[in-house]
């Protein structure tokens, strides 16, 4: 144990040092505070939402009606003002004010309801100077139209009451088909948590296997692995390098969390100080998520990494050790491929055999348990299947490790690997 | 008790047989040398003692144990292949493999610190590597076999690649380990080497034991069978088929290999009668150079 430690803690340091580990632990807080930054701005742009209205209700008693019908919020995409203001009959002096307000930015969009509305002799004049407040075009002619017909339905006395509530809008109400729930804002994050955490198990299995596979290469070139295991046991050497190169791949995810966590944080208060109404992409992780994702990682992770070490002890080459990485690259990437079965119905028969399939389940299941709840038993029993496979993986690993350090050379063809898996 | 005890030792690979059934004894606190050409099944020997191989048949005991992880600690091994991690410092890689080999890290890089002041390298602790010379890095290697004191001090090829600066350095340390009492097992080709310090020897080819014990035994069992001559004129006057086996000539020099039971005067004689001026004639040993190209190409034959 004591020597495993020894590797681990060689393994960790010499490994977190490098340049290479440095910046790409900064680029991904830097890249993605860059994207916040923009999408604030994109994000008060287009979608409506934090925009301030002046309705000038040349009607009387109408405005009213449609800055309610405008401040209700209906769905989770539907956009609402940060404030609608109403003046009732404006004089001309207000007119005059209000459309300098829009000119200097003061206020993002001017709603004017002239006096034969009603008559349909004229019709309503929205003036919006900014995406942002085009973006209420759809909803401010609804909620004008239906102010409208109701005035006029209203005009009508008691048969028009009656008709009033014939006319009555039913509207429709989002309820997502799974859960039964009703459909809130974690709906649209959580599709993209499931695709952002799917890319990411890809992306650091293959990097960080890769990274085992040359570190087994590095000591196999530099003769370094004859003193090592003159000291050490062959299977300790790979556990001790397979677990530190875990431990980076955990450190950099954990930076990562941790400062794009308080990215997101302090980007919320900043864009209320300096931007209000605006809204900030949120993340809500839920810590269960959180909790499978570590785990599914692992899971992989030790699958592939034993697989990439035994790769890098076969080869001596780097043109030997890329086509060595290939099978494994290609299994890493069939999960990738397999993501829009898992995304269409995560609940298909064929997403759930796939999240259970070994060598699948560490990405598909993850994506799964994103997108929604399994049942518990199908998690358990991905993760049962997948633990018994990695066990199995890195004792043939371990056995081909064993052999295949001290070889130099030529690359063994499969029957000579066969032979090596009786060696030991 | 022997330092190390090999019984009836088989090892091959696919199609090849390294070593065939090979027994041998290693005594304490001597010097031994592995001789062989190359693929004689030294190196394999060795990387079985250190466990590094497991053997397929028979036993291996060091210091009267049999392998196991404890004995890897009695054990400082320098390789053959050599090389480092090249993005580790000095001092960082002596620690690590001081503490590999049992040591507290902290006592493992204060004797890397003696060792380097000693070895010349106590300017270049925090240097990486890949900025050494290779000398210099089988000099840290060394470091790393004898850190923690082992007992058996196993060097694969010592001198290879070293000016004969350091590798005096070095043949004095070894020469110090063992008046400490450690055993060591050598490796080589150069026999100069050998008969310089070695107390026993095991001339081993193709995977066997051609012929082992002590050196100056070995050495006395062919008598003064070799006449060293130094001559200026014809060579011609060797040609004695009754007398001379074999002649070795060193330019100047030349080791005359005598047929048993033949008369050395024969070749004086010859020498004195064609006008060669002899400056030197001496009957000796045969030379280690000699007793293994011998037995080498016998078995080759």
């Amino acid at each position: 144990m004591r020597k495993i430690w020894l590797i681990v803690k060689r393994e960790y340091i010499t490994r977190v040092r490098t340049k290479a580990f440095i910046l790409g632990t900064l680029a991904l807080p830097l890249i993605s505070g860059a994207i916040l930054v923009v999408s604030i701005f994109l994000s008060g742009g287009t979608s409506g939402n934090g925009a301030r209205i002046v309705i000038l209700d040349e009607v009387g008693g109408l405005g009213s009606a449609v800055q309610k019908a405008l401040m209700q919020k209906t769905s989770p995409a539907h956009p609402v003002p940060e404030a609608v203001h109403v003046v009732e009959k404006p004089s001309e002096q207000q007119e005059m004010y209000f459309h300098a307000q829009l000119a200097t930015d003061e206020i993002d969009g001017l709603l004017v309801l002239p006096k034969g509305l009603i008559k349909g002799k004229a019709s309503a004049r929205y003036h919006a100077k900014h995406m942002q407040a085009l973006a209420l075009l759809g909803p401010i002619e609804r909620a004008v139209s239906d102010a409208v017909i109701v005035r006029r339905l209203q005009a009508e006395g008691e048969r028009g009451r009656a008709m009033e509530n014939m006319f009555r809008l039913a509207r429709v109400q989002l309820v997502t088909s799974s859960s039964g729930k009703k459909e809130d804002d974690s709906s649209e994050t959580n599709f993209a948590i499931a695709i952002i955490a799917g890319m990411v198990l890809y992306m650091t299995l293959i990097v960080y296997g890769m990274s085992t596979m040359h570190s087994v290469m590095e000591e196999k070139s530099t003769r370094m692995i004859e003193i090592l295991v003159s000291s050490i046991r062959p299977f300790d050497l790979l556990a001790g390098k397979i677990l530190s190169v875990g431990a980076v791949a955990l450190t950099q995810y954990l930076v990562w969390a941790v400062t794009v966590g308080v990215l997101f944080a302090s980007a919320a208060s900043v864009t209320a100080m300096v931007r209000p109404g605006a809204t900030v992409p949120s993340i809500n992780l839920s810590p269960m998520l959180l909790v499978y994702l570590v785990v599914f990682f692992l899971a992989g992770y030790f699958l592939y990494s034993a697989l990439y070490a035994a790769a890098g002890a076969i080869v001596s080459t780097d043109e030997e050790a890329r086509q060595a990485q290939m099978p494994l690259t290609l299994m890493i990437l069939c999960s990738f491929l397999l993501f829009n079965v898992i995304l269409n119905d995560p609940n298909s028969t064929l997403s759930v055999v796939l999240s259970m399939t070994p060598f699948l389940s560490p990405i598909l299941m993850t994506l799964r348990v994103a997108m929604e709840t399994p049942p518990l038993w199908q998690i358990v029993l991905a993760l049962a299947f997948s633990i018994a496979t990695t066990i199995y993986v890195i004792r043939i690993s371990a056995k081909i490790y064993r052999v295949g350090i001290l070889m130099y050379g030529k690359r063994p063809s499969i029957k000579e690997l066969r032979r090596w898996l009786r060696y030991s | 008790m022997e330092a190390v005890n090999l019984e009836n030792v088989k090892k091959s690979y696919d199609s090849f047989d390294a070593v065939r059934s090979l027994t041998m004894e290693i005594k304490e606190g001597a010097v031994f040398g592995l001789l062989g050409p190359n693929g004689a099944g030294k190196t394999t020997t060795l990387r079985m003692i250190v466990r590094i191989l497991i053997p397929d048949e028979g036993s291996i005991r060091v210091l009267g144990k049999p392998l196991s992880e404890r004995t890897q600690e009695l054990i400082g091994y320098l390789p053959e292949e050599r090389g480092l991690y090249r993005h580790m410092r000095l001092l960082e890689i002596l620690r690590f493999l001081g503490a590999l080999k049992g040591l507290p890290e902290a006592e493992a890089e204060r004797r890397a610190r003696i060792w380097l002041d000693r070895l010349g390298l106590g300017d270049r602790t925090n240097d990486e590597i890949h900025n050494l010379s290779r000398g210099m890095q089988q000099k840290i290697q060394f470091i790393a076999a004898v850190i923690h004191r082992p007992p058996l001090v196993i060097l694969d090829e010592p001198f290879t690649g070293l000016d004969p600066v350091n590798a005096a350095v070095i043949k004095d340390v070894m020469l110090e380990l063992r008046q400490q009492g450690a055993t060591i097992i050598l490796s080589t080709h150069r026999m100069d080497q050998v008969e310089q310090m070695c107390d026993s020897i095991c001339l081993m080819n193709k995977g066997q034991k051609l012929l082992d014990g002590d050196l100056k035994a070995i050495k006395r069992s062919y008598g003064n069978n070799t006449v060293r001559m130094e001559f200026v004129g014809d060579p011609a006057f060797m040609q004695l088929p009754d007398t001379i086996e074999r002649t070795n000539s060193y330019g100047e020099m030349v080791d005359i290999t005598l047929r048993p039971g033949a008369d050395a005067q024969q070749i004086l004689r010859s020498a004195v009668e064609r006008g060669v001026q002899v400056r030197r004639f001496e009957l000796i040993e045969p030379p280690l150079n000699d007793i293994f190209i011998q037995k080498v190409s016998q078995r080759h034959a």
